[in-house]
């Protein structure tokens, strides 16, 4: 991604950001309420056209390929939307049929997400009667199963218990380290085993320590590195990951003239 | 894609059933949940759904018998064959008419579930937008069917001709709507076709020709009555009909589907979320219109990206295709535009005949009491919302033509034959020495004149509104009520007072142009520039 750029109206949601993300990384997004982190992942996932600058996915823009960007991008927005005619488990079915993985594949992938996340035995019931942090982890499970070679989350984490967060942080390592493509085969775009996972979040759970951290601020990537190396930069020590994001807006205030 | 198609099928399928089933219990045929999936429940939907059939033969049966006895129970001799004069004219409206609803709003409508799964996949925009296409198409269908027949058999007096009104009806359903969402998607196609002016004039050209340019838009229409009123065994005419409207029908599909492949999904659901939201805003205005009118601004602001893409107020065509759009959007616009001409044409009457004095004087009172308003009235609601403000044209010389120029043509088609009648009325010498000594008498002398001064008379209604309208409301130059009349009294009653008592229309015609020069004249002072006109709505928007 280069030079994005993305306005509402006069405002500027996403002022210019460029980085990259390769297979296997897990990069957590980080920044305050309002600093841009949903509309820079709508732009990423194409659900949004950016003002300025391009997303290349595998080296094509959406506008070159649109089919292979879509197979490939998948963004799990705030908050997820289902169909209420459909149930947890036809959603699965629903996903994995629209990207034609075939049923031996996707069905035991699906039964073990759902027993992970604790929603097998409501996986008759519908997305609309769930509680928020329910709907997070259905909506987890049908990207997963989807097999993105980009999965993008947009704060996960928010409506979660501690226990569901740490499972879910486990599930997308594991997942970034070999997804995007079905087990025991070759990834189909050869682009080398795993999958690129960015999740943005506003506070990162206890334990979670993500591969490389990106920093946004009112549009602007502030900073961004691994977690070690952010807080070297900072001088914090051994603190957790939302030390981080304190340390980059404090340093980036007294920056400004 | 038949994967994809099957799949999507299977998914609109399981909503209708549901929306069919909510629909039950809402009206009490249905009980709660978990009975219907009781055994008993089971048997009783397949009991209603027989009821349903049942009820739809008899209703279709006394449709026909309806349409049948109309001519005999007081419908006027005269409309029937009127009505199947008339209507290839109303096919073509009714088809330009959903051109404009699919240009102003996308006609694909996503649901939130829609644009995270569907526009966010890879699956087949084509199969996609056909399954949706089909879905939404289901009332249209169900609806032209019995509409279709009834109308053939109130034309041709037979009950037989509803066995080839009904699919003729059908066929044209699917031409027009395949046809309206090949438009609607073409500008989802890429960001710069949003606005493309091509696009946007279609449906106002097609107009255009049905009124006389090329009448062979009507050619659908034709078919649909020749199809209606073929005598049984008449060498295969209404089987040539409802062949050349199947070809019609299967030809829009295909184009549907070639556009359908293009279409930039993330416009797409732009547009669609935009226009749910003005969808519901509909509902809210009629409970609370101050909330709504707020809400409409800023949700107007707020999708500018989306639907914003309408042609802005540059190039030669923003003027024609703003009020153009203008018209369809509201027709009542167009008629009281014509309205508006029919009493000009009178009063042009009126000029030629300078002995009705008394006649004219009431005439002028009227006009002052209420100006014929048209561009400016929009000009002047654009001017009042921060979204439309952008596209007002901000040259006065392209309005000024508009206004003049847009009801002129619609007058010239349907008004010259009336111009030409009181022209071939109105004496050829003495009483209108004008007219006479400019075009040397008779009928088309006067008919000419006539539109001459008809078009004067109209750029000066433009003039002096636009004037009080602009320098009032944008301008914040003048009072816009002493403007009004000032402005009304000394433009009209200067021209007709020449046309009349000095019994010349050519000086009622130079008075006009006078007039016009003045006050474009007047014009030319500098006012707030757009962006700065742009900036404080969008500051009162946010307030």
């Amino acid at each position: 991604m280069r030079d994005l750029t993305y306005a509402y109206g006069d405002y500027r949601a996403v002022d210019g950001v460029s980085f990259e993300l390769g297979a296997g990384e897990l990069v957590a997004l980080v920044g305050r309420n309002g600093a841009g982190k949903s509309t820079l992942l709508e732009c990423l996932a194409g659900w949004r056209r950016p003002d300025g600058g391009r997303v290349r996915f595998l080296g094509r823009r959406l506008e070159e390929d649109e089919a292979r960007f879509r197979a490939g991008v998948l963004l799990v927005p705030d908050t997820p939307p289902f169909y209420d005619e459909l149930t947890a488990w036809e959603h699965l079915a629903f996903v994995a049929r629209l990207r034609r993985r075939p049923p031996g594949e996707w069905q035991p992938e699906a039964e073990r997400l759902l027993r992970r996340f604790t929603l097998w035995e409501q996986r008759n019931g519908y997305p609309y009667a769930f509680s928020r942090g329910m709907r997070t982890k259905l909506a987890v499970a049908v990207a997963l199963v989807a097999r993105p070679r980009a999965l993008l989350l947009d704060e996960p984490f928010g409506p979660l218990d501690p226990l569901s967060a740490a499972d879910l942080w486990e599930e997308l390592s594991a997942y970034a380290a070999g997804g995007g493509a079905a087990p025991g085969s070759a990834a189909p775009d050869g682009a080398g085993p795993g999958a690129a996972v960015l999740l943005s979040s506003h506070r990162l759970p206890a334990g979670v320590e993500p591969a490389r951290m990106l920093v946004l601020e009112q549009g602007r990537l502030l900073a961004q590195g691994s977690p070690d190396a952010l807080r070297e930069t900072y001088a914090l020590g051994e603190a957790d990951p939302d030390a981080i994001l304190r340390a980059a807006l404090v340093a980036a205030r007294r920056a400004q003239p | 894609m038949s994967e994809a198609v099957l799949l999507l099928l299977r998914l609109r399928g399981r909503q209708l059933r549901a929306q069919m089933v909510y629909w039950g219990r809402v009206l009490g045929v249905f009980g709660p949940e978990g009975e219907l999936a009781s055994g008993f429940q089971r048997v009783y939907r397949w009991y209603i759904a027989l009821f349903l059939a049942g009820w739809v033969v008899l209703a279709w049966e006394a449709l026909l018998s309806a349409a049948y006895e109309a001519p005999h129970l007081g419908l006027p001799a005269v409309l029937v064959p009127l009505l199947g004069h008339a209507l290839p004219l109303l096919v073509l409206l009714g088809q330009v008419a959903l051109a404009v609803l699919a240009l102003l709003q996308s006609p694909l409508q996503m649901s939130a579930a829609d644009r995270a799964y569907l526009a966010g996949s890879p699956v087949s925009r084509r199969a996609w937008l056909a399954v949706d296409f089909a879905r939404g198409l289901l009332p249209w269908l169900a609806g032209s069917a019995p509409a279709g027949a009834a109308l053939a058999v109130l034309l041709t007096g037979r009950y037989a001709a509803a066995w080839a009104g009904t699919p003729a009806a059908l066929l044209l359903v699917v031409f027009a709507q395949a046809l309206a969402w090949a438009l609607g998607l073409a500008r989802l196609t890429s960001a710069r076709k949003t606005g493309r002016a091509a696009l946007w004039l279609l449906p106002a050209a097609a107009l255009a020709c049905g009124f006389g340019l090329w009448p062979g838009v009507r050619r659908p229409g034709e078919a649909l009555v020749r199809a209606m009123v073929a005598p049984p065994g008449a060498g295969g005419g209404a089987g040539a009909a409802l062949g050349f409207l199947a070809l019609l029908a299967a030809g829009a599909l295909l184009l549907l589907l070639l556009v359908a492949g293009a279409v930039d999904a993330r416009l797409a659901a732009e547009a669609s979320a935009a226009s749910v939201e003005f969808g519901d805003m509909r509902a809210l205005r009629r409970l609370d219109p101050g909330l709504a009118r707020r809400l409409k601004r800023r949700l107007a602001l707020r999708s500018a990206r989306a639907l914003g893409r309408l042609p802005g107020a540059e190039g030669w065509w923003a003027l024609p295709a703003r009020v153009g759009v203008g018209f369809l959007r509201q027709p009542g616009r167009l008629l009281g535009l014509l309205a508006t001409g029919a009493a000009l044409l009178a009063a042009v009457g009126l000029v030629v005949r300078p002995e009705a004095r008394g006649a004219w004087m009431a005439w002028l009172l009227m006009w002052l009491s209420r100006p014929p308003r048209s561009l400016v009235d929009w000009l002047e609601e654009a001017a009042q919302e921060p979204f439309l403000r952008r596209l007002v044209p901000w040259s006065a010389l392209p309005l000024l033509a508009g206004d003049a120029l847009l009801p002129g043509l619609v007058l010239a088609v349907l008004g010259g034959p009336v111009a030409a009648l009181l022209g071939a009325s109105a004496p050829a010498a003495g009483a209108v020495p004008g007219a006479a000594a400019a075009a040397g008498g008779g009928g088309l002398a006067g008919a000419l004149v006539a539109l001459l001064l008809y078009w004067a008379l109209i750029a000066l209604a433009a003039l002096t509104q636009g004037v009080a309208v602009l320098g009032g409301e944008i301008g914040g130059t003048a009072a816009r009520g002493s403007a009004d009349l000032l402005f009304g009294l000394l433009a009209f009653g200067t021209v007709l007072l020449l046309g009349a008592q000095a019994a010349s229309p050519l000086a009622a015609l130079l008075a006009a142009l006078a007039f016009d020069g003045l006050l474009a004249w007047s014009w030319g002072r500098p006012r707030r520039a757009p962006a700065e006109a742009e900036g404080e709505a969008r500051a009162e928007a946010e307030e």
